[in-house]
């Protein structure tokens, strides 16, 4: 008897249960509970938005006139100057360096190929206290500079003022460039063996080549760069604040907070949001121009051009410079004061102001990886276009500055406690605390809306190593979709979602705006503290601070060098 | 009623129609083919009969539950169906091991089964990689072991999406052999879907033609093969020579015979459909035919006919010839397939008659 020969198959006699079909559905659209829990998710992250659109509707304060009248003159200008300056500015330095590393050999260019994502670990408020520490009538550069010329007074000699919109430009230009740069270099190298191999052996020099070839055919990748360099612009508020440059962020909080008027923060908020609307519709029209391509390609021998002598050392020179700047001196000075101060520095304060950062972020990060496995799973199972609508409308936090989800995230979680208050003064005669406003609830209520993207994008990357065929495997095996998720998915996503995990921690952990506004009172994290710090002109003892953020940022940096250094070598790169 | 019933399944994928009113029984123990070309609805249909699809119309059946209604009335989860399926690409879960990804589906306790497992792996000879991981495997053992995880829960319904199309040529014949006689044993009702008709008519009970979403033709390989009910079904198998003609006293008249045709009108045009494995050499051997195919042959008269050779080749098993009828070169020349080596030179004349049951005439309507 053969051993596949034998009893029937091993399930219980009798009737199957007969599940009836799916108690609800909408159309063709099966309404299971992940479904219904990636709604829910959307409906959370859509709260914020409507809740502002809702308020600065619905007000009957005629501030609006007046606003109109004085200052959103001053914010559309100073706005819209900025993101001219930093859009040029990144898209030069972030292109320029990306060619050059990419097509061109010279000294340092392997090092500099993963270096130039240092400055991604210094977020922009940062470099801007160094360098207006540093670039002060107090500060090293202009000291040093009276010392040597044996000026007396700020009349006998010319120096920028680094705290103008000039400097904002500068300074964010530095800080926010490595987006452009890495997607840039990710074109180019995708491009460069076919075409640019031709277009070198018809004639053209590497000048020839980069306008006319590689810069056109980059162009999606850029414009998305520098879509995701403007929106982090418009998010900014502890650069421009500290520089005094009136953005639309910054008066948003002004309006709000020393106005007392949300019903103004929230009309402001509705015209940024414009903006922030023709930022998305660039990005995603890009996107759709891309063609599809494989992002785990081999390093491939490129057609480079050997650069020698002076325009080696040019060449050299442009590249170290936004590293130098961007990264190594702010990391230089942070350290000698946190030396040099470590009295005051390493103090308890410290210690639990990194304490709730760690905690928050570590919270805010899992969190995510969680939603954003719900999301991407629940797009999976159900491949209903609506799904997939709802996932990526969920995403749609990263586009929103941090002012305007603040205003839009303190709407309905104060609504929420005064209902609660009138119902405990009604039911038991006494107010209720403050429940969910003011409290690290709403903190992290508001990283979620704004970090959603960030993990569902690491997560759903992840998922495309299992394939369909797979799910259905497990299905047919006997798994349900919460069985397949434990035995098959979670098992081979593991990787994804820890980065997932980890880049939202990072940006939790660098996160200002949104914290200074909604955390509970006498509650400061690493970066609240070192604002606080710097507007008081005592930034030297919180530099142990600064460099705690900045060696958290460092985490993502070596994650994505690890990948360029092991691509490099002949693998594949993820 | 046991086995696997699928009754009157119309599938859509938003406006285009995918399948059209199919019903397919397959009895236990029975191997039945769906055999199509690409993009006829062959797979959808198995997803549906595995629940990986909803149902849109009609009713699945599995023993004697219902596990799927149309309009929504009815859906009984993949994992609740007792089905295996085997897919293309194998679909083997590249963190788990070999034995590990045949142990899937059966209980974590179950020590029977575990036991079938470790005897399964030796007999199909990847025993020793049953730690391995299933990267390092060669297509053939992928097979094998994907095979042997969806057998492992003993399900009622097996259902094979093109289990070979992945595997080297060479290799192809010893594992079909091989994968026939596990599935055999098991007792379990067999769909299995592919474009090879070889492969179907080796391994099916039944072969269930389909095209563009509609079953074509439902008989057993040898009906398939010598009673075609129309053209597509006839070229299936390979390419034809055709004629073309008019039906004259009830008969169409070939340099290679005159051949019944029931039924049409006097006039009409048809088309005669040789298969090139028709062809019979007459040189004095005498012509061996296999035993009657049985089914209803309409009556016909084969003539021989000397006919120019034009290019011959070996195919190895059979040698491919080329000729024509008249002997000028700008006719198209007939395709010929004779067993062995037959290689004439071009310009030589031959004798070929051909065996009336792989000749098939239809009206070109």
């Amino acid at each position: 008897m053969s051993v596949l020969a034998g009893r029937p198959p091993g399930r219980p006699p009798g009737r199957f249960w007969r599940p009836a079909a799916f108690p609800l559905t909408l159309g063709r659209l099966a309404l299971d509970p992940w479904v219904l829990g990636a709604l829910a998710v959307a409906g959370f992250v859509a709260a914020p938005l409507l809740a502002v659109i809702w308020q600065a509707l619905a007000t009957s304060d005629d501030i609006w006139s007046h606003l109109a009248a004085t200052v959103l003159p001053v914010y559309i200008r100073e706005t819209l100057l900025l993101m001219t300056g930093v859009g040029v500015g990144t898209f030069i330095v972030g292109t320029g360096c990306a060619w050059l590393v990419t097509m061109c050999r010279f000294p340092g260019q392997r090092v500099l190929t993963w270096a130039l994502l240092l400055p991604f670990a210094v977020p922009a408020y940062l470099l801007a206290f160094v360098a207006t520490d540093q670039l002060e009538y107090a500060g090293t550069v202009q000291t040093g500079l009276r010392a040597l010329f044996g000026w007396q007074r700020p009349g006998d000699y010319w120096f920028p003022e680094i705290r103008s919109l000039g400097g904002a430009v500068w300074v964010m230009t530095l800080a926010l460039y490595p987006y452009v740069y890495l997607l840039a270099r990710a074109a180019f190298l995708e491009q460069s063996v076919c075409v640019l191999e031709v277009s070198r052996t018809l004639g053209k020099t590497a000048w020839g080549s980069f306008f006319g070839v590689a810069l056109p055919l980059a162009r999606p990748a850029i414009v998305i760069g520098i879509s995701l360099v403007l929106m982090e612009t418009l998010n900014d508020f502890g650069t421009v604040d500290f520089f005094a440059v009136e953005t639309f962020t910054v008066g948003i909080y002004d309006v709000w907070l020393n106005q007392s008027s949300i019903a103004g923060a929230a009309q402001l908020s509705l015209v940024l949001m414009v903006f922030v609307l023709a930022l998305i519709t660039a990005e995603r029209l890009a996107r759709r121009g891309r063609r599809f391509h494989h992002t785990s390609s081999r390093y491939q021998n490129l057609p480079s051009y050997r650069l020698t002598g002076l325009k080696a050392v040019l060449a050299f020179a442009a590249c170290v410079l936004p590293v130098v700047i961007g990264f190594v001196i702010p990391a230089l000075v942070l350290a000698g004061y946190a030396i040099r101060f470590h009295a005051e520095t390493l103090s308890p304060r410290y210690l639990e102001f990194a304490a709730n950062s760690l905690g928050l972020s570590a919270f805010a990060a899992i969190a995510a990886a969680v939603i954003g496995l719900v999301l991407a799973y629940a797009q999976r199972l159900s491949q209903h276009p609506a799904v997939n609508g709802v996932v990526r409308f969920a995403g749609i936090g990263y586009a929103v500055p941090a002012s305007v989800l603040a205003v839009g995230v303190i709407l309905p979680l104060s609504q929420l406690d005064e209902a609660m208050d009138g119902a405990t003064m009604t039911l038991l005669g006494i107010p209720a605390p403050l429940l969910v406003s003011g409290t690290l609830a709403a903190v992290v209520y508001g990283y979620l809306v704004r970090f959603l993207a960030l993990s569902h994008g690491a997560v759903e990357a992840g998922l495309t190593k299992v394939t369909p065929n797979m799910d259905g495997a497990a299905r047919t095996l006997g798994a349900g979709p919460g069985g397949a998720l434990k035995r098959v998915h979670f098992p081979l996503i593991r990787g994804s979602l820890m980065t997932a995990a980890l880049l939202v921690f990072v940006d939790c952990m660098k996160e200002l705006p949104l914290t200074l506004v909604l955390r509970p009172f006498d509650f400061d994290t690493l970066a609240t503290f070192v604002y606080q710090y710097a507007s008081d002109e005592l930034f030297e003892e919180a530099s142990l601070a600064a460099l705690t953020i900045v060696a958290a940022g460092i985490l993502p940096v070596i994650l994505l060098s690890m990948t360029i250094v092991a691509s490099r070598r002949g693998g594949t790169a993820p | 009623m046991a086995g696997l019933h699928l009754n009157n399944v119309s599938h859509a994928f938003g406006d285009s129609s995918v399948v059209s009113g199919v019903s397919v029984f397959v009895a236990p123990g029975e191997l039945v083919c769906l055999l199509g070309p690409s993009g006829c609805g062959k797979t959808t249909l198995l997803r549906v009969a595995a629940g990986l699809e909803t149902l849109q119309v009609g009713r699945v059946t599995i023993g004697d539950d219902i596990v799927a209604e149309g309009q929504q009335m009815q859906h009984t989860p993949p994992e609740r169906r007792g089905v295996g399926l085997m897919f293309q690409d194998f679909a083997l879960f590249p963190h788990l091991s070999v034995r590990d990804n045949i142990a899937f589906g059966i209980e974590p306790g179950d020590a029977e089964r575990r036991r079938w497992i470790d005897e399964a792996l030796e007999r199909v000879g990847v025993d020793q990689y049953r730690d391995a991981y299933p990267h390092i495997l060669s297509g053939g053992q992928q097979q094998r072991v994907a095979l042997l995880r969806a057998l492992a829960p003993r399900p009622q319904v097996m259902l094979l999406d093109e289990p070979f199309s992945g595997l080297d040529v060479t290799r192809r014949a010893e594992i079909r052999q091989q994968t026939l006689g596990l599935l055999k044993e098991t007792e379990a009702a067999t769909l299995m879907v592919t474009h090879d008709p070889e492969e179907a008519m080796f391994m099916a009970d039944r072969i269930l033609v389909m095209a563009a979403g509609h079953i074509v033709q439902d008989g057993s390989p040898v009906d398939v093969y010598f009673n075609p009910t129309d053209a597509f079904v006839t070229r299936l198998f390979g390419p034809v020579n055709r004629m073309e003609t008019a039906v004259a006293g009830g008969h169409a008249s070939t340099p290679l015979g005159r051949f019944g045709t029931p039924g049409l009108a006097d006039g009409r045009r048809v088309e005669v459909l040789f298969r090139p494995e028709a062809f019979r050499l007459l040189d004095g051997a005498v012509d061996v035919l296999p035993a009657s195919a049985g089914g209803f042959q309409p009556a016909c008269e084969t003539t021989a006919a000397t006919l120019t050779v034009v290019r011959a080749r070996p195919l190895g098993r059979s040698s491919h010839v080329e000729f024509t009828v008249g002997g000028n070169a700008t006719e198209e020349p007939l395709i010929a397939r004779i067993p062995g080596v037959y290689l004439p030179a071009p310009g030589t004349l031959v004798s070929f008659m051909v065996d009336a049951r792989q000749v098939h005439v239809f009206p070109m309507d």
